[in-house]
């Protein structure tokens, strides 16, 4: 009975503590709530565990905007790694992900980002992107075209498992390496050499298409 | 009342976004002190200090050379030793994200310091003073970034590398080709011994062979076919000028077993036989 008594009592003076408190920081309270939604707006942008949005780093585009990979983040991403004045295998690349876009047709590839990143920052400037995507017929709506320093290249090209190497003053030896990765920025498919694996590509990205 | 129910909620909440809150300010902290940090690292004071050796410019014949050129390299500073247990620890302390609960998948596979004890702490079995190893290449990067160097790049890294005891090149010398082929069969097994311990070569730098192998920036540079006993043909489907390897000097086993540690990496691994150091320039 008198533990009962206690109890009560306590509970009382801290619910008189607190109530004063609300009193008298009744603007934080508002200020709190406006923070609360803004940091649950913050997180949930936070990338997953295996996107490759949790790469910081800062790239240029083709129009010289300053981008950082999240901003693929409204549709799946299409996406490989050249060096624009490559004269072996990068121009058979550049007719791969062409080709991708083809036979994705006019139905799906506006719900598709088509990416090239540059392996070569000295010689790709925006530029030297924007003329090359000319030369392509590269719509930029659909595709866009980004340069990084040798640093943020070389992490994105370890995280996409993605090799090369300065062959000579020019020239590069690299992979052939396609990429499909979901909104979230994970890698869901990669195609490595030509053919084989394309039309099982093609099947998964329309279904993330469809999935978005 | 239905208020004043409330309130208790909202307080509990308020706590927990204080707590969350005081994050930031944390960070704030952990530049000020990184800064610290450098430069203790660089004065002689704490378990944190690193050992710089200088390295003058020179040329030098990388197995792997393209050309018959020479490659230049430009001076710089490399770590005495490979970077230790404690030296890490005290990165991840200050740095949360590269806790072993914290650090994202695509950045560190699931081995990732799991011979530590927790997130901030060794624990018995684990020698501070040892290499620290289970780390992936963007752990290594990261650490780098924060004593305010880098990773050095694989003919950096061979530069040094072909230093013996006594010779700056001696690659081409059969008796430091036999020596370090006796050291990587012979790799040390966890618990691994101190960065201390082995041999110092010619520079100065100790255990460059022998103790652990260690990560370089360009570790994704080796470009080899899946299946390294087709020659050609494979190669020019999966890369770009892939031909342009084939020269390397077969004399040159022990090269050739490092290259081929590189090539089976990938940025993610973390391995029971992989560590770094650092360069500067």
């Amino acid at each position: 009975m008198r533990k009962g008594l206690i109890i009560n009592t306590i509970i009382l003076i801290s619910f008189l503590i607190l109530t004063s408190c609300s009193e008298e920081d009744d603007f934080d309270m508002e200020q709190f709530k406006k923070e609360t939604e803004q940091r649950n707006q913050d997180k949930s942008i936070e990338p997953s565990d295996m996107s490759i949005f949790n790469l910081e780093s800062d790239w240029e585009n083709q129009d010289a905007d300053k981008v950082k990979l999240s901003f693929l983040n409204d549709k799946p991403t299409v996406m490989t790694m050249i060096y624009t004045h490559c004269e072996y295998s990068c121009p058979v690349i550049v007719e791969e992900m062409k080709d991708i876009y083809g036979r994705l047709g006019d139905e799906y590839t506006s719900e598709v980002n088509f990416l090239f990143v540059s392996i070569d920052p000295i010689h790709d400037r925006p530029d030297t992107l924007a003329r090359f995507m000319k030369t392509e017929e590269l719509n930029p709506d659909h595709w866009t075209m980004l340069t990084g320093t040798e640093s943020n290249i070389r992490e994105l090209a370890a995280v996409l498992g993605f090799k090369y190497k300065k062959s000579s003053l020019m020239d590069y030896a690299h992979s052939n390496l396609i990429t499909l990765m979901n909104k979230n920025g994970e890698i869901v498919q990669q195609l490595e050499g030509f053919e084989e694996e394309k039309d099982k590509f093609i099947k998964e990205t329309i279904e993330l298409i469809k999935e978005n | 009342m239905l208020n004043k129910s409330i309130i208790p909620i909202l307080f509990l909440i308020f706590s927990g976004y204080a707590t969350t809150q005081s994050q930031p300010l944390n960070d704030m902290n952990f530049i000020g002190t990184q800064t610290k940090a450098v430069s203790e690292i660089e004065s002689d004071d704490g378990s944190n200090k690193i050992k710089w050796i200088e390295i003058k410019p020179g040329d030098f014949y990388p197995f792997f050379a393209d050309t018959v050129k020479p490659i230049s390299i430009d001076g710089f500073f490399i770590m005495e030793t490979q970077v230790t247990n404690g030296q890490f620890l005290e990165f991840v302390k200050q740095n949360k994200k590269w806790q072993k609960s914290n650090v994202p998948a695509i950045f560190a596979d699931e081995n990732y310091l799991n011979h530590w004890e927790s997130d901030t702490k060794l624990g018995s079995n684990v020698n501070p003073d040892a290499p620290v190893v289970l780390i992936s290449w963007f752990a290594a990067k990261a650490y780098a970034d924060w004593v305010g160097a880098r990773l050095a790049d694989m003919s950096e890294w061979e530069y040094i590398g072909s230093a013996s005891k006594d010779k700056a090149n001696a690659y081409d010398e059969q008796s430091y080709s036999d020596f370090l082929l006796k050291k990587y069969e012979r790799l040390p097994k966890l618990p691994l011994p101190s960065v201390n311990e082995g041999w110092t070569n010619y520079y100065g730098v100790k255990n460059m062979h022998g103790l652990v192998w260690e990560w370089t920036r360009d570790f994704n540079s080796v470009i080899v076919s899946k299946d390294s006993r087709s020659k050609t043909n494979q190669d020019g489907k999966l890369f770009c000028a892939a031909g342009s390897i084939g020269n390397v000097d077969p004399s040159n086993y022990s090269a050739f077993v490092r290259y081929s540690m590189w090539s089976s990496l990938k940025g993610s691994y973390c391995q029971k036989n992989v560590g770094f150091r650092c360069v500067k320039d």
